[in-house]
């Protein structure tokens, strides 16, 4: 570690060439003055990514300037260069947002190019200051036996990192063709995409372990010692894990199904590492939840064999009108609302006869279990109006002032 | 007011020459010796020089860093291009005439006494069509035999003992590269028709012939069963090294690590004799060159340490410390007689003044060794070029280059 210390605090002697002195100051001020016009949204009309050019580009034609004066500029445009490539990374968001979702663009872009431009400028500037291979020589120390270097240790995160950000879009394309082919459905490609992407990293990290030269007894030696972790700090941890493992394999909860979670319906969006994220309709909520719960409790769902729900409206309608009448009525209206389905077709039940009117039931078919409150309500809307046009009376319990006699207003 | 005052007069009791200077050195080692070892084998090295030094210079702060030579000129150009450029560099002979050509160094200015403290022939080599000097040559690595004594209890002396011994069992290693056989091509007379050919001359007849033999004896030693050429001199150094082979061409520059891993069981010798002449091995030096990017103090500091690296004492102690190269300062006395490697590595040196009015066309890692290798040396040993079309391809590469 020390010698590493000493390398890097060592690239401050390049100050002492008066010209890398030079030029560094002058970044400093450029760098600080592009800050200040961007807090002040100057040049005004320039939209942001724009308005972050503006500070590279001037470093850039400083550099020229100090070349054609005759002095050396090559690092300010270095260093221009890569606060260019920088600034340009804000400029391609709009033309990704055109073929990505939002989210999908800003995930890209915090996770993996922006990290893995970082990396590429460090390693250009390492470069330039010594040389990287070199550096990557540096022991920091020993484990298991084998001395670990600058190198295997930034390779093993730089991989790990990718292994964890960058296997996804594989994954997802793999579970595509695999559902072209095989004909899958939805939420079995999502669970196949989600088990390629845990097969790759699992590998990816093995194999890691194995180019750090790892031999199989240490690895056997750290999963003894996280057996004992697993015993104690982190048992919850790999429980949820193994139960998202064991529900994906199961097919019991996939991205795309429909669960119903305290009464409501909710769908599933991401089978995660310790938790499932899923969405509620009613009102927007994301609920994050243990994979252990599904694993140990009773779930309802719509869509483990098909994504059908009997859905049901009850009415209460007054004695005089014929049940067959009432209930032909009822059927007919539930036909005339779009999202109940023709097969199997809706069916009315008169379930009982109350003091103040004879209850009916009305059951129908539909194919998108989150719409069930939205269909019911057009489905009893529709009852209404013929129900109006019809002539047939909803009766409804008046209160009273004790003589008989309904409060004036009353029908 | 107080405080500022005895920070300004501390700084003024700083003596200028006494601040801490960083020197940012580049070393070009071979392909593929970028590692742990090299780095360790440097830095043992370089810390003996340095510990002297910084008696005279304790203000010396020195940043190391470690090319293959196949980078280096790429690394060097992208470093000087941002100004960064390193202040010393040390790399091969051939290399450092390499990046004097592409204005990557500054021509050493020669004083007086660096031109009593270095060999003549060795300044020479580093001496462009110009008159300029590439660099300072701080040591010599000769090209020597290196062999198992526990499988061979003497070296081959001659060509046809290595050959005999191949015949007999032992296994020989060579190296597939022209830059690396030269010593069979002066062991067989052959280094007349080259260095004609190297000044744009015809050979004679005579000349031309002593070629074609050479050639002939390469393609025929393929044919030995215990005798094999590999791709390259690390794979024959590492054949020695864990027992594979039992006899190699080596330079003394692989002599520490033959050492670490043979013990005593490594044997060294000077390259086996042809028939009538001796062989012409192609010694490497070890070269510092100058950066171009120094301020005034790093290059007052990186001259002062070149100009105390071929001080007769410390040339003297280096190779009596290291036993693995030889002084370039004429002054130093080799003691031949302590040590059999250092007595071979001497008849080296006497050896290989034969090729050094061609060795400047021969460059590693140049376009023209190249070619003479995928061209001439492969096809030869592989027995799909005749003997005499080697000849003339090889004579026409070599005076098309010229």
């Amino acid at each position: 570690m020390n010698q590493l210390l000493l390398k890097v605090l060592g690239w401050l002697g390049y100050l002492e060439r008066g010209p890398v002195l030079l030029q560094v100051l002058l970044l400093l001020a450029l760098l600080t003055a592009s800050r200040v016009l961007q807090l002040r949204q100057l040049p005004r009309g320039l939209v942001p990514p724009l308005q972050a050019l503006i500070g590279p580009l001037a470093a850039l034609l400083v550099a020229g300037l100090l070349g054609l004066l005759g002095h050396p500029g090559g690092l300010l445009r270095l260093l221009a260069q890569l606060w260019l490539g920088w600034s340009l990374l804000g400029l391609i968001e709009g033309p990704l947002r055109r073929w990505l979702p939002a989210a999908r663009v800003h995930q890209l872009q915090s996770r993996l190019l922006r990290p893995l431009y970082l990396v590429a400028a460090g390693l250009t500037l390492v470069n330039r200051l010594g040389n990287a291979r070199d550096l990557a020589l540096i022991p920091l120390g020993r484990l298991f036996n084998v001395t670990v270097t600058l190198g295997t240790v930034t390779t093993s995160l730089l991989v790990s990192y990718l292994l964890l950000v960058g296997s996804g879009p594989p994954a997802a394309g793999l579970a595509w063709l695999a559902q072209r082919g095989l004909g899958i459905s939805n939420g079995s490609r999502k669970a196949l995409e989600l088990l390629l992407s845990y097969s790759v990293v699992g590998i990816g990290i093995t194999a890691l372990c194995f180019h750090l030269g790892l031999s199989s007894t240490a690895l056997l030696t750290i999963a003894g010692g996280l057996s004992v972790g697993l015993g104690f700090g982190i048992k919850e941890v790999f429980s949820n894990f193994v139960s998202g493992l064991w529900l994906l394999f199961e097919g019991s909860v996939r991205p795309g199904e429909v669960l119903m979670i305290d009464g409501d319906p909710c769908e599933v969006r991401r089978l995660g590492l310790r938790a499932t994220l899923l969405w509620r309709n009613r009102d927007n909520a994301e609920l994050l939840i243990p994979n252990q719960r599904f694993f140990t409790e009773q779930a309802t769902t719509y869509t483990a064999s098909d994504r059908m729900r009997r859905s049901e409206v009850t009415v209460g309608v007054a004695h005089q009108h014929d049940p067959g009448l009432v209930i032909a009525l009822l059927e007919a209206s539930a036909r005339t609302v779009p999202g109940v389905e023709a097969e199997p077709p809706p069916c009315g039940l008169l379930l009982s006869y109350d003091a103040f009117a004879m209850t009916y039931s009305l059951r129908f078919w539909i194919t998108n279990p989150l719409q069930n409150v939205g269909i019911c309500s057009a489905v009893n809307q529709a009852i209404w109006h013929t129900f109006q046009r019809e002539g047939i009376e909803i009766p409804m319990p008046w209160p009273t002032d004790g003589s008989g006699t309904p409060p004036a207003g009353g029908t | 007011m107080l405080l500022v005052g005895l920070g300004l007069g501390g700084c003024a009791g700083l003596r200028r020459d006494r601040l801490p200077v960083s020197l940012y050195v580049a070393v070009g080692v071979p392909e593929g010796r970028v590692n742990n070892a090299t780095v360790t084998i440097f830095r043992s090295r370089f810390s003996q020089l340095l510990i002297d030094f910084r008696r005279l210079h304790p203000n010396l702060l020195l940043q190391p860093s470690l090319y293959s030579e196949a980078q280096l000129i790429q690394q060097l150009r992208d470093r000087d291009d941002a100004d960064l450029g390193p202040d010393l560099i040390i790399t091969s002979g051939a290399q450092a005439n390499a990046l004097l050509r592409e204005g990557l160094v500054d021509p050493l200015p020669l004083d007086t006494e660096l031109r009593a403290n270095v060999a003549p022939a060795l300044l020479q080599r580093l001496r462009d069509s110009r008159g300029r000097h590439a660099g300072l040559p701080m040591l010599q690595f000769p090209q020597l035999a290196c062999y198992d004594r526990t499988r061979l209890a003497t070296a081959p002396a001659s060509l046809d003992a290595l050959l005999a011994a191949a015949a007999a069992g032992s296994r020989v290693g060579l190296p597939l590269q022209l830059r690396n056989l030269l010593w069979t091509m002066g062991a067989l007379g052959a280094t007349p028709a080259l260095e004609a050919a190297s000044q744009g001359r015809e050979p004679t007849p005579a000349q031309r012939q002593a070629m074609v033999a050479w050639a002939r004896w390469l393609q025929e030693a393929n044919i030995q069963r215990s005798l094999s050429f590999y791709a390259s001199q690390d794979t024959v150094v590492d054949g020695l090294a864990n027992g594979s082979l039992d006899w190699i061409s080596c330079h003394s520059i692989d002599l520490l690590d033959l050492r670490r891993r043979l013990g005593q069981r490594l044997g060294v010798a000077s390259l086996p004799s042809g028939p009538q002449h001796p062989p012409s091995p192609a010694n490497e030096m070890r070269v510092m060159s100058l950066g171009r990017d120094s301020s005034r103090a790093q290059r007052t500091m990186a001259l002062a340490l070149a100009h105390f690296s071929i001080q007769p004492l410390v040339q003297r102690s280096l190779t009596l410390e290291t036993l693995s190269f030889l002084p370039v300062n004429p002054r130093v006395t080799v003691p031949v007689q302590s040590s059999t490697a250092l007595a071979a590595m001497v008849q080296a040196e006497r050896q290989a003044l034969v090729l050094h009015k061609i060795r400047t066309s021969l460059q590693d890692g140049s376009q023209e060794l190249r070619r003479l290798n995928e061209e001439v040396i492969v096809p030869l040993v592989f027995d799909s070029l005749a003997p005499e079309e080697a000849t003339r391809r090889l004579l026409t590469i070599i005076r098309s280059h010229r």
